[in-house]
C-alpha cells in the first residue's frame, strides 16, 4: 500500500523507529572508529542525540508537523554530543526549515527537506570532509529528490534513499584515505544508514528491538523494593524457596517497567549517587541472603530493607563537604587518604608531596583540620553543609542547615568560594576526563568543569549549564577533546554570554592554553594567546586497542597497547603500557624539548607510573620529567612534551 | 653641580656602582627574619640574607622606610642647597612608606621636597630613579627632574617570575595575583606591576624558565605595539640564586626585542617579597 504523505504522526513514529534501530546498532558504529581507541563514541553520541529528540517528541502534546520538527531541532541542539551529534542537530535544523509551515509532506517535499538537512549539516561544519556522513547524507537526499520527481510513494523514495546511502557508505574509504588505511567505512555515515533503515523496517513491519528506556531513579528502586517486601509478607513465605520464586517473578515483571535490570547490577545504572548505592548494596545482600537460605524468618529481610530505605530517607551520614589545601614537605598522600577515610567518606587527596588538595565528607571538620595542621600549613578551607544540597533528593523536609562551626586559626582566606573575584569579567570552563584531572584544572584557573554523566561526553546542554553557572560576562571554553569542540562551539552560539572556544584537542593542549590565560586582558587577547599556546605542546596517548585494526603496516589485535601521537598510531606493544609509553616518548622528543609531563590514568598504579617516570628520567637526563596522577579512565598515559 | 638630590629607598635593584656614580641617596629598609632585624644591604648583604631566608622555616618581613631617616636625608640636602626628588615604591604596595615621606617632609620645612609615588617596584623604580638621577647630574632644575621622573613612570612596567608565590602572599602584597596561588602542577606564576595599577596583577603561568621568559617577551611586545614604541631600555636580574633565569632572559631579549640598554640589576629588600628563585625585568618604552 503506497504511503503518500508524511504527517506529524508518521514523523514521530519514524523518528522513534530510527532511534530504536540506531540504539541497538550503536556498538557496531562505535567499533568503526578509525582509531581503535576506547573512546570511539560515534554510535553512542549519535544515539544519545537522537534519543534526546525522541524523548522530546514522544511526550509532546503538539498536533502540528512544523511544531514537532521545531521541537526536534531544539532538543537535538541541546542534547547534541560529539561531532556527529552536532552534525545531526544541524541536519534536523535544515530538515525543519524544509518542512516550513506545511501540515504534511508529499514524497517530493520530504526528499527536498532531507536535502535541505544535508546542506545544513554540511554548512555547519567549518571544513567539510568528503567520505563522511556529510557525503552519505548528500547522496541519499539527492537521489531521493531525483526519484521523487516521478515517484509519489514515500516508501519507494525512502528505499531509494537507503540504497543510495548504502552505496555511498561503501565508497567512503575511496574518498577518505584514513578509512582505507584502517579498513573501515565511515562511522557517522553508517549511523545515518541505520537511521534510514530503521524507518524502512517500521514501514515493512520488521522488528526494531525496541527497549523501552525508562529512567531508573532511586525513588523507583526503593518503591520496587518496598513492593517486593510487602509481596513476600503478604504471601507469608515461610519457606525461603517461595520467597526466592516471588522475588524472581517480581524482577521479571519489573523488567518491563524498569528496563533491563540485571540483578544485582543496579550499580551500573548511570545517575545512581552514593546514597542510591547504599540501597543497591543492601538489595544485593538481601537477595544473597534469600538465595543462601540464611534467613529463618522474614524479620531478617525486613531489617535490611528498613536500613536501606531509611538510609535513603534520613539525612546523609556525613554532613559537611570539607576541602582545603595543605602545603608541606614529603606529604604521604595515600596515608593521609587512609587516615581521613576513618573519619568520613568520599575522600580524595590529590597533588604532590609538597602541595595537596584534600576533599572529604565528614561530620567533624574541626578535627580534620586539626589533623591537617599537624602535616603542614593549611589554607583555602571550604566547608559546605550538604543537607542543603540533599534537599533535592528527598521528598521529606530536611533539618535546616546548621551554621559552619569551624574557624581556621591562622589565615583570613577561609571564606566560602574565596577564589571568586567580584566583578570577574572572564570565566573559564573546561572538560576533564576524571576527578583528579578536574582538580588539577581547577587549581590552574578553571572556574567550572563541564559536567555530564561519567562515561559520556558532554552534550550541548551540559556545556551550556557550565557556562551559565560561572558568574562572569565572558567565558573561555576549553573542550580538551576533538569530539567536544563542535559541541562547545554550538553551546557558544546558543549562549547569551560572550563565549570563546579555544579549540584544545587534548588535555596537554588545554593546560598549555590555560597557562597563558590572563584575567587582566581582553577576551580577544586571551583568545589569541591561548590559541597560539595550543601549538606549543605535543600530546601523546597510550591506550588499549578496543578492536582489531590494520594501521599502515602495524597489525593491531584487540587488547594490544597502542601509542598515539598527532592522531596517528606510532607504536604498539603486546603487553606493557610502560614500554609503549617509552617508545612513544622517543618519537615525540626532539632537540628543542625541555619538559616531559606524564599523567597516569585510572588503570595504572602509582608504582607502575613511578617506574615509567624513573625510566624516562634515565633516558633523558637533560630534560625535566614530571609525573602527575590524572586518573583518566581511558588512556593509560597522557604525555606532553614541550 | 647638581641642584637636585635623588632620595629613594633600597627597593630599586640598581647596582651599587651606579648608586655611587649618580650620588643617589639610598635609605635602607628594615628587613627582619624571626627576631633578627637588619638594615637592608647595610647590616647584612643580600646574599647572606637570602641564605638565612632559605634555611629558615619562617618568612621574612619588612617595615616602612623610617620617617626619621627620610627627614635626615631632606635636611642634609637642604643644607647643601639642593632640592629633593624623593622617589618611592608604589603606595599600593607600601602605603606607610609613602606616608612617612610626606610626614618627613613636614618636619623639614626648610627643604624643597617633591615626593613621587612611583606606582612601581624593583627594576622599574630603578629605571625611573636612574633617569631622574641622570637628569639631576646634568644640573637640571627640580621641576625638570620631576617631569622626567613622572614621564618615566608612565612608560615603565615590570614583570616577574615568582617560583614561590607564598612570599608575596605572606607579605600581604599579592594583590590580584591571588588567583595564581595553589596550582597542583609545578608552575612558575608570572606577575606584573603597571604604573596605572600600582599593585601586583597576574599575567599567567609558565612551566619552566624558558616559558616564563617567552611570556615576558610577548607581554613586552604587546605593550610596545600598544604605544607605538620601537625600542626599550631595561633592567633585569634575579633574587641572587637564579642566574640561569637572568641569563636566559637576556638571551631571549636580545634575540627578540630592540633593547637599547640592558642593565643587570640586583635584589636587596626584594628578597623578602619576591622569594627564592624570583627574577624579572623592568622595561621602559622608548619611541
Amino acid at each position: 500500500m503506497a504511503i503518500k504523505y508524511c504527517t506529524k504522526k508518521r514523523l514521530v513514529q519514524a523518528l522513534s523507529a530510527s532511534n530504536s534501530w540506531l540504539e541497538c546498532k550503536k556498538d557496531i558504529v562505535n567499533n568503526l572508529n578509525v582509531f581503535p581507541v576506547p573512546d570511539g563514541d560515534t554510535g553512542l553520541n549519535m544515539s544519545l542525540t537522537l534519543q534526546a529528540a525522541n524523548e522530546a517528541i514522544q511526550s509532546s502534546e503538539s498536533d502540528n508537523l512544523a511544531q514537532i520538527a521545531s521541537e526536534i531541532v531544539q532538543s537535538t541542539l541541546m542534547g547534541a554530543r560529539g561531532c556527529s551529534g552536532v552534525i545531526l542537530s544541524q541536519f534536523f535544523n535544515g530538515f525543519a526549515e524544509g518542512i516550513g509551515s506545511r501540515k504534511r509532506l508529499n514524497a517530493l517535499e520530504l526528499a527536498q527537506a532531507l536535502r535541505q538537512g544535508a546542506d545544513a549539516a554540511r554548512g555547519g561544519v567549518r571544513e567539510p570532509v568528503e567520505g563522511t556522513i556529510l557525503t552519505v547524507m548528500r547522496h541519499a537526499s539527492e537521489f531521493a529528490v531525483g526519484l521523487a520527481e516521478s515517484e509519489d510513494d514515500l516508501t519507494e523514495v525512502l528505499q531509494g534513499a537507503l540504497r543510495a546511502a548504502t552505496e555511498s557508505l561503501r565508497q567512503t574509504p575511496e574518498l577518505l584515505p584514513v578509512l582505507k588505511d584502517a579498513g573501515v567505512v565511515d562511522a557517522g555515515g553508517q549511523g545515518f544508514v541505520y537511521m534510514l533503515e530503521g524507518i524502512l523496517r517500521l514501514i515493512e513491519g520488521q522488528p526494531l528491538e525496541e527497549v523501552s528506556r525508562v529512567e531508573v531513579t532511586v525513588a523507583r528502586m526503593v518503591n520496587a523494593w518496598k513492593g517486593l517486601l510487602s509481596t513476600i509478607r503478604a504471601k507469608r513465605a515461610e519457606e525461603i524457596g517461595e520467597a526466592e520464586v516471588i522475588a524472581a517473578k517480581l524482577v521479571e515483571s519489573w523488567k518491563g517497567k524498569l528496563g533491563a535490570i540485571k540483578v544485582p547490577s543496579l550499580r551500573s545504572i548511570p545517575g545512581l549517587d552514593r546514597v542510591g548505592s547504599i540501597v543497591a548494596k543492601t538489595w544485593e545482600s538481601v537477595l544473597g541472603l534469600i538465595r543462601q537460605r540464611n534467613l529463618k524468618d522474614i524479620k531478617g529481610v525486613d531489617k535490611t530493607a528498613e536500613r536501606a530505605v531509611s538510609a535513603w530517607e534520613r539525612e546523609l551520614e556525613y554532613k559537611y563537604c570539607t576541602e582545603f589545601l595543605i602545603k608541606g614537605e614529603d606529604l604521604a598522600l595515600k596515608q593521609i587518604e587512609a587516615e581521613l577515610g576513618r573519619h568520613g567518606d568520599c575522600v580524595m587527596v590529590v597533588g604532590t608531596p609538597w602541595l595537596a588538595k584534600v576533599h572529604l565528607h565528614t561530620n567533624d571538620p574541626e578535627s580534620i583540620i586539626e589533623y591537617a595542621y599537624g602535616l603542614g600549613e593549611v589554607s583555602r578551607v571550604k566547608i559546605d553543609d550538604m543537607d542543603e544540597q540533599h534537599q533535592s533528593l528527598l521528598a521529606e523536609e530536611v533539618a535546616p542547615a546548621k551554621p559552619r562551626r569551624y574557624e581556621p586559626r591562622r589565615y583570613e582566606d577561609h571564606q566560602r568560594g574565596e577564589n571568586y573575584q567580584r566583578g570577574k569579567h572572564i570565566g573559564v570552563v573546561a572538560f576533564a576526563p576524571g576527578e583528579w584531572m578536574a582538580e588539577i584544572l581547577k587549581s590552574m584557573g578553571v572556574d567550572k568543569l563541564i559536567g555530564g554523566p561519567r562515561k559520556l561526553k558532554p552534550s550541548t546542554q551540559d556545556i551550556t549549564r557550565a557556562i551559565e553557572s560561572v558568574d562572569a560576562r565572558s567565558i573561555l571554553a576549553l573542550p580538551n577533546d576533538g569530539d567536544i569542540i563542535p559541541v562547545a562551539e554550538q553551546a557558544a552560539k546558543l549562549s547569551n554570554k560572550e563565549v570563546c572556544v579555544i579549540p584544545s584537542r587534548t588535555i596537554p593542549e588545554g593546560i598549555s592554553a590555560l597557562l597563558n590565560f590572563s584575567p587582566e586582558v581582553s577576551l580577544e587577547e586571551n583568545k589569541g594567546a591561548m590559541t597560539q599556546a595550543l601549538g606549543k605542546v605535543k600530546t601523546g596517548q597510550v591506550a588499549k586497542a578496543a578492536r582489531e585494526a590494520l594501521y599502515k603496516d602495524l597489525k593491531i589485535k584487540k587488547g594490544d597497547i597502542i601509542g598515539l601521537y598527532n592522531r596517528k598510531i606510532e607504536v604498539k606493544n603486546k603487553r606493557s603500557f610502560n614500554v609503549a609509553a617509552s617508545d612513544l616518548i622517543t618519537k615525540m622528543v626532539d632537540e628543542e624539548s625541555q619538559l616531559i609531563t606524564i599523567f597516569y590514568g585510572k588503570e595504572v598504579s602509582k608504582t607502575q607510573a613511578e617506574r615509567l617516570g624513573q625510566q624516562t628520567k634515565k633516558d633523558y637526563p637533560d630534560l625535566v620529567v614530571e609525573l602527575y596522577r590524572g586518573g583518566q579512565p581511558q588512556y593509560y598515559y597522557i604525555i606532553s612534551v614541550e | 653641580m647638581a641642584k637636585v638630590a635623588i632620595v629613594t629607598g633600597s627597593n630599586h635593584g640598581i647596582p651599587q656602582s651606579l648608586i655611587e656614580e649618580y650620588g643617589i641617596r639610598m635609605i635602607p629598609f628594615f628587613i627582619s627574619l624571626g627576631d633578627e632585624t637588619f638594615r637592608d644591604a647595610v647590616d647584612i648583604t643580600p646574599k647572606e640574607f637570602l641564605e638565612k631566608v632559605k634555611r629558615s622555616k619562617l618568612f621574612p618581613k619588612t617595615a616602612a622606610l623610617p620617617m626619621g631617616e627620610l627627614a635626615e636625608a631632606y635636611r642634609e640636602a637642604a643644607k647643601e642647597g639642593k632640592s629633593v626628588a624623593s622617589i618611592h615604591m608604589s603606595s599600593g604596595l607600601s602605603l606607610p612608606t609613602y606616608e612617612n615621606a610626606i610626614k618627613a617632609k613636614k618636619t623639614v620645612p626648610e627643604a624643597d621636597v617633591e615626593i613621587i609615588d612611583s606606582r612601581l617596584t624593583w627594576f622599574s623604580i630603578g629605571l625611573v630613579v636612574l633617569e631622574s638621577a641622570r637628569v639631576a647630574k646634568e644640573g637640571k632644575s627640580k621641576d625638570e627632574v620631576v617631569r622626567v621622573a613622572k614621564d618615566a613612570i608612565s612608560r615603565t612596567i615590570s614583570i616577574f617570575g615568582l617560583p614561590d608565590l607564598e612570599y608575596l602572599h605572606r607579605g600581604g602584597r599579592i594583590g590580584r595575583a591571588k588567583s595564581l596561588l595553589g596550582s597542583l602542577m609545578k608552575v612558575i606564576p608570572i606577575v606584573a606591576v603597571r604604573p596605572e595599577e600600582g599593585i601586583i596583577t597576574p599575567v599567567g603561568r609558565g612551566r619552566n624558565i624558558r616559558q616564563v621568559n617567552q611570556r615576558m617577551i610577548e607581554t613586552i611586545k604587546a605593550d610596545m605595539e600598544r604605544v607605538g614604541a620601537k625600542k626599550i631600555k631595561c633592567m633585569i636580574g634575579d633574587v641572587g640564586d637564579n642566574p640561569e633565569a637572568t641569563r636566559d632572559l637576556k638571551e631571549v631579549l636580545e634575540r627578540n626585542i630592540d633593547c637599547g640598554e640592558i642593565i643587570e640589576g640586583i635584589a636587596r629588600v626584594e628578597i623578602v617579597h619576591v622569594g627564592p628563585g624570583g627574577w624579572g625585568i623592568g622595561y621602559y618604552l622608548l619611541e
